[in-house]
């Protein structure tokens, strides 16, 4: 019966198990330097002039959010940390979704204003013609550029309308509380007040809404393409990043660009760090681990981090998922591949044997 | 000719995007800007079908129209559906901070999708163990590898002596031999994808027009 129970793929489930929960509660610390491949990332932040502007395309979803999102945290930290300004995207509907809770957590914890030091752009699909499109001057391009579901509404510009219909009053400033508080959900609180705010004036605020173009924001002014930012990173669990070679390809002397992956996938872009492609490869939990380690210790500690966000009001279990987010799962990654490569050697032990028996 | 057309149409533009990709003129070169900025664009309208099939496929299992009908596939399809047009019409209403489509998404379908990825780590264990034999040189050659990189990957290499240097080794190793096995990978894949390409525009291969055409 207890064979039958304790068979090999329950003791080997279970010990992977045992492995991880060990990983979290035990009071391993693993420590990394920033190794060669991700320093130029680091490096270039940290001498990054003030005010100078990033682009960053998250581009992972939940099957590699934990590997993944900490690499976009602790970059992100970093920018801000220094001043640089970041423009968030997301080629997909789910990264984009996800994107938006990192960035504007962040901005929120470092005093970061929507539009003028941050701005997600959402979902920019299809990422190709997106890319392209960053690299010609998109201001010589016809029309307006939606910025995703984002909007800039001033409510002074609203006054008019309020004093002639006081009932939309509490609607418009809800609407412009929330672009305040950076949500880009004006548009939808827009559209579930249409019954309430009346078809003249949603019309209006809808207008007003659909003629955002790009030069309305702040942090857009100053640039025209690849070569105006600081540099274009992509954060992904897939192979997203090698859309931004492929198609940004026409600019490789304007564009400066590296790509944060899940570990899996890291050897595939060294062939990119090789060819001088990318300037830094950024290796899933070892590289964010790496970066937020070097944050820590030169700018601001775990601490002062959390001390941060606290002050800035966010409940326990966002700030326990953003601080130390990568150094936290690095003992589990470890006490998991030293299981696996105990259970290697387990096996190959067993094999000699046997065949050592059936000679 | 419902065949012909198509493959017509993906003879004269093949030939005429390789001529302008060949041919160094201003017009040339504004042409196949054009041609890539509508591609992106044309691909977007994939989702149209994509939805349809979807739910075709999914709708012949719910309706038990499925050539080995089973009440696992039933099941799987009613969920698929409901699934769909929950998201669907919550995600149409609002996808505010704090809508239903906004709460499913934190709360199911994240958490759904990296469980599923995370049992990876189980299988992985229990096929390392049963299928990692060091039984020949090539097969010794790639557990040292793979022992080198797993080790500095995962920070095991700060609690053995030597560990600087593990790492070292191991950067060393991604950038020289991993870049060449991984470049003659994709060189290999792109001389394909060349002859595929050749063949699809010559009409030789037509398979992607469905239908066992």
């Amino acid at each position: 019966m207890w064979k039958k129970i304790f068979t090999t793929r329950v003791i080997i489930n279970t010990v992977v198990l045992i492995s991880v929960v060990l990983g979290v509660y035990l009071p391993i610390k693993i420590t990394m330097p920033l190794s060669p491949e991700v320093q130029n990332a680091v490096h270039l932040i940290e001498n990054a002039e003030p005010g100078s502007t990033a682009m960053i395309s998250i581009n992972y979803a939940g099957s590699s959010i934990a590997e993944t999102e900490p690499i976009a945290v602790a970059l992100i930290r970093l920018c801000f940390l220094k001043d640089v300004n970041v423009i968030i995207c997301g080629f997909f509907p789910e990264p984009a979704q996800l994107a938006e809770g990192v960035i504007s957590t962040l901005g929120k914890t470092y005093g970061k204003k929507p539009g003028e030091d941050y701005l997600n752009l959402g979902l920019c699909y299809p990422y190709d013609a997106f890319i392209l499109g960053w690299g010609r001057d998109y201001k010589q391009q016809t029309g307006s550029i939606s910025v995703g579901d984002m909007v800039h509404l001033d409510p002074s510009e609203y006054t008019d309308l309020v004093t002639s219909n006081p009932s939309v009053e509490s609607v418009i400033n809800s609407i412009a509380t929330t672009i305040g508080e950076d949500r880009y959900i004006a548009a939808h609180l827009l559209d579930q007040h249409q019954e309430e705010l009346g078809e003249t004036v949603y019309q209006l605020l809808k207008e007003q809404l659909e003629t955002v173009t790009r030069d309305d924001w702040p942090i857009l002014q100053p640039i025209d393409g690849f070569g105006d930012l600081l540099f274009c990173a992509d954060i992904t669990g897939t192979s997203s990043y090698q859309s931004w070679i492929i198609w940004s390809s026409d600019y490789r002397d304007e564009i400066t660009y590296f790509a944060g992956t899940t570990a899996i996938s890291a050897p595939e872009a060294y062939q990119f760090l090789q060819a001088e492609q990318m300037i830094s490869v950024i290796p899933g939990y070892r590289g964010a681990t790496e970066i937020e380690t070097y944050v820590n210790n030169q700018y601001q500690s775990a601490d002062l981090f959390r001390k941060q966000m606290e002050q800035a009001g966010f409940p326990k279990e966002v700030i326990a998922a953003y601080v130390g987010g990568a150094s936290r799962g690095m003992p589990s990654l470890a006490l998991v591949h030293a299981c696996i490569l105990i259970l290697v050697l387990i096996g190959n032990i067993q094999y000699f044997l046997n065949r050592k028996k059936e000679a | 000719m419902q065949r012909n057309i198509p493959l017509f149409l993906v003879f004269i533009l093949g030939i005429i995007y390789v001529l302008l990709t060949f041919i160094e003129t201003s017009w040339s070169e504004g042409a196949v800007r054009l041609a890539s900025s509508w591609a992106p664009l044309l691909s977007m309208w994939a989702i149209v079908p994509a939805t349809y099939v979807t739910l075709a496929s999914y709708g012949r299992r719910l309706t038990k129209r499925d050539r080995n009908p089973t009440t696992q596939k039933a099941i799987l399809a009613g969920v698929t559906y409901v699934a769909f047009f929950t998201m669907l019409i919550s995600g149409l209403k609002s996808n505010a901070e704090g809508s239903l489509f906004d709460w499913m998404f934190r709360n199911i379908q994240i958490p759904v999708t990296s469980t599923m990825f995370s049992l990876l780590t189980f299988y992985i264990a229990s096929a390392a163990y049963r299928a990692f034999r060091v039984s020949r040189a090539h097969t010794s050659l790639l557990m040292v590898f793979a022992v080198l990189v797993m080790v500095t990957n995962t920070g095991m290499h700060t609690y053995i002596p030597f560990g600087q240097y593990w790492n070292e080794f191991s950067t060393w190793f991604l950038m020289t031999g991993n870049v060449a096995a991984k470049r003659a990978i994709l060189i290999g894949v792109a001389v394909g994808m060349l002859a595929t390409n050749i063949r699809i525009i010559f009409g030789i291969e037509r398979s992607w027009m469905g239908g066992g055409a």
